[in-house]
Parts: C-alpha cells; structure tokens; sequence
C-alpha cells in the first residue's frame, strides 16, 4: 500500500535537527508519539503470528525436532531466525521493549499533568457560549447561581466560579482510569519477566509403580529461568501407585477420554489422587497431571541366551488413539542392537495405512517391531533423543509383530519377548513465582479498563447575566473532550437536579 | 423425542427461520422509510429466532448436564446465539434493523457450519475441561464475540458507506461511532476472557501464560483491538483506517475459531471438534 503523507502530516514530524541532543529529543519524540504506538501494537500482533503456527521449543522441544528432520532445508535458516523460539526470540523482545518505552513514555508526561490538573481550577467560562452543544436559555424565578453552585458540587463537578458564570467539569476518573490501566500493562510484563527469570518447570515420565524424586537429574525436560537457584528446588518424592484412565466406548464421540485419575503416594506416606485441573503443593512447586501412555515390557535374549535388555519403555503416543512409537537402544552388544517399534493398544489393520490403532484403549493390543543392526551412533559424544533410532549405519535383520506373552524368534537366533503392557503418567512439575504479581497486575488493568473506557471527560457552563427587573435568566451549555458522548444528557440531568426541567423518555432510536 | 434432538430441531428451525429473515431484511434496506412493517416483522422473528437458539442451547445443557460449551458445535451455537442477542439488546434502545442482514448472514454461515461441519451428539466432557472455570471462560468469550461480530460488520458497513455506497443508511460518523461503542462494551470483556482463560491455565497446566498458539491468538486479537481503540484518537488513523484494523482484529478471531482449532494442534485441541 502507498502511503500518503498530507501537508499536514509533513509538518508533524519534521526532519531530525542534525546536533546531537536534537536528534536524542526527536527520536524520544516520534518512539513516543501515538503513530509509533501504534505501529509497534500492530508489529507485536504480527510477530507473535509464527509462533502459533510453528512448533516452539518452550511447549515441546520432540516437536521442533521432528518438524526440523521432515524440513532440513529450511530447518537450520528457520533456527537461526529464532522461529522456534519466537518468544524468547531477539526480535520479538526488541518489538515489545520499543513498546514498554514508547507507553512509558506515554504515561509519564500525562501522570505529570494529571497531576498538576488536581491543583488547577477549571478553566474560566467563555464569555458566550451559545456555539457550544446543548445551548439553553431559562427562564427563571427562583434561583441563584450559589444554589446551582451547591448542586453542581453536591453530584461531583469540580466547579470554577468566575462572577456571574461558572464552569463545572467532571470525569477526571477516565484519565487516572487510562493511566492505571497502562501503568499495570508495564507492571504485568515486569511480572512475567520476573516470573520467566525465578520459575522453574519440568516434565517427568512416571510408569506405574515407579516413583519421581526432585532432583534435576529425574527430569524427561526440564527449563529454569536465569536467576533460578537449583539449591532451592524443594525436597519431595512420589512414587505412582496406579493410573485409572476411562474412554467413552458409544458411539458418539468415542475414544475421547473420560476419566484420569493418577493415585500417588507422596514422600512415602500422604495418599493423594490427581487429577486433571487438579494439581498438588509441594512448598509453591505445584505438580500436574498433563498426559499418559503406554509402556510395553520387553526382554531380550542375544544369540548366546544370555538376558541383554528387560524393560519396560515409554512409548510415546502419536494420534488420539493412541498409536505409540518407541525405540530400544542396546549400546553394549557388539555390534549394536536398535529396535523401532509401534505399539496399538486396538490393532486394526487398515487397508490404506497399514496397522494403525481404532481405540485408545487396551483392546487388542499389539506390537510392531523393527530390529536393526550395526552402529547406533551413541559413542559419538553427542546427546541423542531416547526416543529416535538413528538407523544410517545400520542394517535391517528383520520385521514381527507382537500379541502380550508372544516371543519373537529372530533367524539371527535371538529372542524377543513382549511381556505385557504399563501405564505411564506424565506430569509437569511448575513453580511460577510470578503468578500473583502478574495476577495483581492484570486486575489492575481490568479495573483501569472500566474507568478509562466507561467515564467521560466533559464540562459545562451556567452564565446569569445580572438582571435588574423581571425573571432571571441562566444560560447553559457544555463540552465532551470525546466526541461519542452527548453532554445533553448531562445538562438535563443538572437540569433536573435543579428542578428545572422534567425529564421525558425522549424517542431519539436512531445511532 | 429426546432433549437432544429437541434441541437439533430448534437449531434447524432457527436456521429456516435466519434464510427467511434475510429476505425481510434486505427489503427493510431498500426501503427509505424507517420503521416500516416489514422491519417489525423482521425485528420479531429475530426475536424468535433468539429464543430457539436460547433454548436449544438449555436443551442441549440438559442432555449433558454441563454448560453447553464442551465442543466446536456448541461454540458455534452459542456464539451465533450471543451475535443475534448482541444485535436485540441494542435494538431496545435503538433502531437497527437496517443492521439485520448484516447479522443475518454470519449467523446463518455459523450455523450451518455448525450443524454440517461441527455437529457432535452431545455427551459429557474430557477431563481437562472439568472445572468451573469453563462457563466463565467460555460464556465471556462468547458474549465479546457476539459483539465484536456487530463491530465487523458496522466497520464493513463503514467502509461501503465512505464509498458513497448504501445512501439510505445513517452517516458514516455515526456508522463509526456506533461501532466504537460495541468495542468499548466488547474490550474489557474480552480482556477478561482472556485473564480468566490464563487464571484457568494456570490451574490446569501450571502456568498462566505459555504461547499454546490459541493463546497466541487471543493475545493477537487482544492486541489488534487494543490498536483499534487507540486509532480512533491518532491523527491520519481515524475513520478508515481504524476500520481495517477492527476488520483485522474480526479476522484474528475467525483463525482463532476456525483454522486453529481445527488444523493446529494444541493443549486447546478437544475431542468432538
């Protein structure tokens, strides 16, 4: 789009003077000009787009992996940009940084001068005022300007009285409104920053019967702000006796889940059940059930019958029915052994697809393994993913699926053993200290919202003119500083205050 | 017959009904004269259409014993159910008829998303949506965008209207204005949507704010809107352009509906799309 730039506008923002000092003032001028506010909201709107749409490390770094290897072209470009990490990325902080300073900018100069307004008088009345909106003319029997004075005062304006005429001006709550407002909005992303630097969050798999202890080895994942000191993780223990998970088996919506219930006995001693949306305490670290699977039991014999492997592994699940994928890695045979494998708690074979799971459920559960040969690439000094085969220097010997209690009795003369089926829980393990602060902040700006949106700035003017005989005369009229409120309604209320005039429903139903 | 489809039925009617609608409404635009029969007729059925959402939606918590907002099709309902409320209230005090087709139509688009898209019998909820947060939540979601809908199509009215175009429709100032006001009542509930949204998260996933992309969007749409209510007092912003950014902030809303809960995956990824 092209811009146009007015006459107008070309004046407003004048080239910058060429010392120093100048250039300093009008680059605080135009980072704090509203234009520029305005620009930067948009531009954060804009910059926050990618991360909805790309996987992002700090919700699951396996995602940002896999969608890396399906993507190597652009995966190492993308990196480098930051798109996997858009959030904590340089750019979008340089954007909401600009931000905060252009609204700190914004709000001081006006705290400034709402607070001098507290120790000003309003203005004086102009000298005529039948130009402004809602102009009248009354007549009058019985009143004085010190009796309208009193009412005015009584319903809340602030009054300026100046020989026959007054101005009465209201509405100063919309100012300090739209000032709390934006002064919580800085609040609220110091909170967060404050929060991101002193939080720690973790991911722990947990498989029945097994327990978690928190340390900072125990965890699957585990992410602590800058200035988090690992010391003072708090001491605790769980250990999971069981994990009751329910699917709806009708018809209609079947497989969703209906029921988890994780049993866990805490530090050896408290029973305790958790829940979804139902977390527990431990000294402010709060520890919730997020996810669940399955881990089937292997056992693995070598050529020589000689026990290599026995153990249950998570497998990670893939789709709402719970395809699984999981990986057996046995570094210590020569050569080296790898398994890939999927598991289907209901096994169907689907002519498209091939096998693939129908109910999340342990219907018919079986296992389809991949067993593999040579060089797993584990000696290499480089952290691997426990759940991804890398299978370039290996060789395949061969495919077999698995019922519960089947073995598999490879050509090589080894023995693959499918003992039964676990459960796992997962669980995130959370302390945010800045939650309150971000809380406290956030209501601030509600209740900042409501005062800065709902109230108007608006003023009205009564002249009397001194009258030597007959009737006395008042004149009256007013100003909103937006142009959406109608000081008519404001004047026939003080109107009516003063017994003047009787409000009728009026029919006005047109915008 | 069951609650259930008692409550499909209802939705059925209130679509006919909505296709009706939208001829007296149209005939109500290319009248001059304000306040015509055909407008009267129009405004009641409205109403009646209001209602057979309204208890559809009854109906429907009734079968499932819960707040009817467990899935996208009660979303949908509910929402189309919150545009046309939104649209009566503000037709007591003022006359909007010639708004009607313009409220009409999306309402008819979500609703026959609704039931041929987004349809789920009705069932109990997914253990992650347990939790009283969900009527808060969800119903100050609805409500705002029940209004930002008034909003968008008051903006678009605004930009035909700048044009030159639709003469026998109020000035494109009060147009605005009109439009500024549905914002200001939509904002702040939608700012607390959002707050009782992270209020909730944090309950559930242990943290208030963690850029799962629905939340993504919701700050988007936040923040477009924001924009908006800040163009309408900057200088080279009012008028036009602010249009575009509420028409933007509309769009924001409609991905966030749509395409993220249907194509991207998330924690806000239910069972029953």
């Amino acid at each position: 789009m092209k811009k146009q730039i007015s006459a107008k506008q070309r004046t407003e923002t004048p080239l910058p003077p060429l010392d120093f000092a100048g250039f300093l003032r009008w680059t605080w001028r135009q980072l704090t000009s509203m234009n520029t506010a305005l620009l930067l909201l948009l531009l954060v709107a804009l910059a926050a787009i990618p991360g909805s749409l790309l996987p992002q490390r700090t919700a699951s770094i396996l995602k940002v992996n896999n969608w890396k290897n399906e993507n190597p072209s652009l995966a190492q470009i993308f990196d480098n940009l930051s798109l996997f990490d858009v959030y904590g990325s340089f750019w979008f902080s340089a954007i909401y940084i600009l931000l905060m300073i252009s609204l700190i900018g914004c709000v001081v100069p006006r705290l400034k001068i709402y607070w001098q307004s507290f120790n000003e008088q309003p203005q004086s009345p102009p000298i005529k005022i039948e130009r402004f909106e809602g102009y009248r003319k009354i007549q009058l029997t019985n009143t004085s300007l010190n009796k309208i004075e009193a009412e005015l005062k009584n319903s809340g304006w602030r009054i300026n009285r100046e020989g026959n005429g007054l101005t009465a001006e209201k509405g100063y709550a919309r100012e300090a409104g739209n000032l709390v407002f934006h002064a919580s909005m800085i609040f609220l992303t110091i909170a967060l920053a404050l929060g991101a630097l002193f939080s720690y969050r973790g991911t722990v798999i947990v498989k029945e019967g097994n327990g978690f202890a928190n340390t900072l080895t125990q965890y699957d994942d585990f992410r602590a702000g800058k200035l988090f000191n690992i010391e003072s993780m708090p001491n605790f223990f769980f250990t999971l006796n069981d994990f009751v998970v329910e699917f709806e088996r009708s018809i209609n919506q079947t497989g969703s889940p209906r029921k988890f219930e994780a049993d866990i006995t805490l530090n050896g001693k408290d029973d305790l059940m958790v829940l979804v949306n139902k977390p527990f305490n431990v000294a402010g670290t709060k520890i919730y059930l997020t996810g669940h699977g399955y881990a089937p039991r292997i056992e693995i014999l070598n050529q020589k019958q000689e026990i290599v492997y026995s153990d249950s592994i998570t497998f990670l699940p893939q789709d709402g029915n719970f395809t699984s994928t999981g990986v057996i890695k046995i570094p210590d045979e020569k050569p080296q052994l790898g398994i890939k494998a999927s598991f289907l708690p209901t096994a169907n074979i689907d002519p498209m697809n091939g096998p693939i799971s129908t109910f999340p459920a342990l219907d018919n559960p079986q296992l389809f393994m991949t067993l593999w040969q040579g060089d797993l690439g584990v000696n290499e000094g480089i952290a691997q993913s426990i759940y991804r085969l890398d299978t370039t220097k290996m060789t395949e010997l061969g495919i077999e699926e698995l019922k519960p209690g089947e073995t598999w009795k490879t050509e090589q003369g080894m023995e693959i053993k499918f003992l039964g089926v676990e459960q796992f829980a997962s669980f995130q393990v959370a302390y945010e200290p800045g939650r309150y602060l971000a809380l406290i902040g956030a209501s601030l700006a509600m209740l900042g919202m409501f005062f800065g949106l709902g109230i108007q700035r608006r003023k009205i003017w009564v002249l009397m003119p001194k009258v030597q005989n007959g009737p006395s005369v008042i004149e009256i009229a007013g100003l909103a500083k937006s142009d959406s409120h109608d000081i008519n309604k404001d004047i026939d209320k003080v109107l009516q205050q003063l017994g003047i005039i009787k409000i009728e429903k009026k029919g006005n139903r047109s915008i | 017959m069951s609650t259930n489809s008692l409550s499909n039925l209802l939705v059925y009617f209130a679509i006919f009904l909505s296709a009706f609608n939208l001829i007296l409404f149209s005939i109500t635009l290319s009248q001059s004269k304000k306040q015509s029969r055909v407008s009267n007729i129009a405004m009641a059925l409205t109403w009646l259409i209001g209602t057979f959402l309204a208890v559809a939606l009854i109906l429907r918590a009734v079968a499932a014993q819960r707040a009817p907002m467990g899935n996208m099709y009660e979303f949908a309902v509910a929402s189309a159910t919150a545009i046309i409320f939104a649209f009566l209230f503000i037709s007591i005090k003022k006359d909007i008829s010639w708004l009607g087709i313009f409220i009409i139509v999306p309402v008819i688009i979500l609703l026959g998303l609704a039931v041929i898209v987004l349809y789920t019998e009705s069932g109990p909820l997914v253990p992650a949506l347990k939790s009283s947060w969900l009527l808060i939540h969800v119903s100050s979601a609805i409500i705002s965008y029940g209004a930002f809908s008034i909003n968008f199509a008051l903006s678009i009215l605004y930009l035909l209207r700048v044009k030159g175009k639709l003469k026998s429709l109020p000035s494109p100032d009060r147009i605005d204005e009109f439009s500024y006001k549905v914002v200001l009542f939509a904002f702040p509930i939608w700012t607390f949507a959002v707050i009782s949204g992270a209020i909730w998260a944090e309950s559930a996933w242990g943290r208030y704010w963690g850029w799962d992309p629905k939340e993504t969007w919701a700050f988007i749409t936040w923040i477009i809107y924001a924009a908006y209510l800040h163009s309408r007092v900057t200088v080279g912003w009012k008028g036009t352009k602010a249009a575009w950014v509420s028409i933007f902030g509309y769009a924001a809303i409609v991905f966030n509906f749509f395409v993220i809960n249907i194509w991207v995956t998330g924690l806000h990824s239910y069972a029953g799309v």
